[in-house]
């Protein structure tokens, strides 16, 4: 979550720019009849500074941060296996799905595989549209929600669309916790504070992609993402993404 | 009592029980006119139904409603009528349903309304889970009749269930009569069939769902009664 604070506080940060940039066209009035006011410093501006200043990278892992951002930077389209193991409790829940994306249709489709609970579920999330769309073996119907209305997983799931905000890493602090070589390809485990999360991320300078993200909240280990099978860049319709089993739909 | 105070005394109860249920909205989302000919003539009335839907998370919704109608039999004096309330959770690839009735038609496959059976109240649950594309699971139907012998049914059906091009579904029902089932949903329901085989008599309903007209066309038969219906949806 700290993760969208600092977006959103960047976005912040540029639109106060764009503002006080729009303020300076036209022609430039003096209003001599009043004392020099003291600037107002903009709080916004402020807290963003006070982030950033925080803010260490050591030199080898500002590399590997910035080859994960080039990666990328550059990807219009993905397919991958993701494999999510999380500890509730006593108990750790897996769930294993094949994720499509495409970043020029904005378009998500998650194919759930695991547990058995889930199999044969098809989310579409559709960020044009704005709307998500379910397909559940249990009833062969389609559940389509607004959006707006939409739970905090699809939400989850539609910002790894945004594969360049997910995966850079480099507004954090990061350091190189272990760096092996095999085979010519070196091995790297990140140490990625988030603020209110520590992450772990295993990325091989073969791929430059982050094939492991374990989540730590203080000491507490929450859970890992394995990453599988990524192909970059595959050739995915808008149709192909979005097309469903034959049923009936349900708006939610 | 006289059958026809006795079937208003159920409408009665059930209307309020779904009046102290359903406080979230009252309005009835979906009306419709059924107009059939079966073994008592020519019938026409009112059938009304009202579900909210409420999401629960990302995998499931829980579905709770009314529904039911009332009709009126040309070579009969009393009223044919069947309401239920229902409520159906599905959470992933478990689903579940509960439903109470009251009325004193069969309860209604498709909504063919099959008359001259005594009035009575019962409740019908259903566990269900998929694995995908296939999946299995159990109904049950207990009803007690408000007669003079104060009869009891019930039926328990296991049964397995796939998808291709719609839900199939093979049952077994077991308890106070012994029987064979099939069912079948076309994937946007537009038609929907159901073949039974209860103590050696067969039974057949079918449905179709005309997709340019606020029209369904029903025909039910069974042994010795057969009925076919149009319900004109407003």
């Amino acid at each position: 979550m700290k993760r969208y604070a600092i977006i959103f506080i960047l976005i912040m940060a540029v639109l106060s720019g764009i503002s006080e940039a729009n303020g300076l066209k036209g022609k430039i009035q003096l209003d001599l009849s009043q004392p020099p006011q003291v600037e107002e410093t903009d709080p916004v501006l402020e807290k963003y500074t006070e982030i950033m200043s925080e803010i260490s990278i050591t030199d080898d892992a500002y590399e590997v941060v910035e080859q994960i951002r080039t990666t990328v930077q550059d990807v219009q389209s993905i397919a991958m296996d993701v494999e999510v193991s999380e500890i509730r409790g006593q108990r750790i829940e897996r769930m294993f799905f094949h994720l499509l994306g495409s970043m020029e249709s904005k378009v998500v489709r998650v194919e759930f595989l695991e547990p058995s609970e889930l199999r044969g579920y098809i989310l579409v999330a559709d960020q044009e549209k704005m709307e998500s769309r379910m397909y559940q073996p249990i009833n062969n119907q389609i559940a389509v929600r607004g959006l707006e209305d939409a739970s905090k997983e699809v939400l989850s799931t539609l910002s790894i669309s945004d594969l360049e905000t997910f995966f850079d890493f480099s507004e954090y602090s990061v350091e190189v916790l272990e760096a092996a070589e095999e085979d010519e390809v070196m091995d790297y485990l990140l140490e990625v504070d988030a603020l209110d999360e520590i992450l772990q991320v295993r990325v091989k300078s073969d791929t430059w992609f982050p094939y492991e993200i374990s989540v730590y909240e203080g000491d507490a280990f929450v859970g890992t993402m394995t990453i599988s099978n990524v192909v970059f860049n595959p050739e995915l319709s808008k149709e192909e993404l979005t097309r469903l089993p034959e049923a009936k739909e349900v708006r939610m | 009592m006289h059958a026809g105070s006795r079937i208003l005394l159920i409408i009665c109860t059930i209307g309020i029980i779904a009046l102290g249920s359903v406080t979230q909205v009252w309005a009835f989302e979906a009306e419709d006119l059924p107009f059939g000919f079966g073994p008592e003539g020519w019938q026409a009335g009112l059938g009304l139904s009202q579900e909210t839907i409420r999401s629960l998370g990302l995998f499931g919704y829980e579905k709770t409603g009314i529904g039911g109608y009332l009709t009126l039999p040309g070579m009969s004096e009393e009223p044919s009528s069947w309401f239920a309330g229902h409520k159906q959770v599905f959470m992933g690839n478990i689903g579940y349903k509960l439903e109470l009735f009251a009325g004193n038609t069969k309860r209604p496959i498709f909504s063919t309304f099959m008359t001259s059976v005594d009035p009575h109240v019962g409740a019908y649950g259903e566990v269900s889970r998929m694995y995908g594309q296939v999946g299995h699971g159990i109904a049950g139907t207990a009803q007690l009749f408000v007669n003079e012998l104060e009869q009891f049914e019930y039926s328990i059906s296991p049964y397995i269930q796939f998808t291709r091009q719609g839900i199939w579904r093979f049952s077994v029902s077991l308890g106070s009569a012994f029987g064979l089932g099939m069912s079948y949903a076309e994937s946007s329901e537009r038609i929907m069939l159901d073949i039974m085989l209860v103590n050696e008599g067969l039974s057949f309903h079918v449905l179709f769902s005309l997709t340019e007209l606020p029209v369904k066309l029903g025909v039910g038969m069974t042994r010795d009664q057969m009925q076919a219906f149009v319900r004109y949806q407003f």
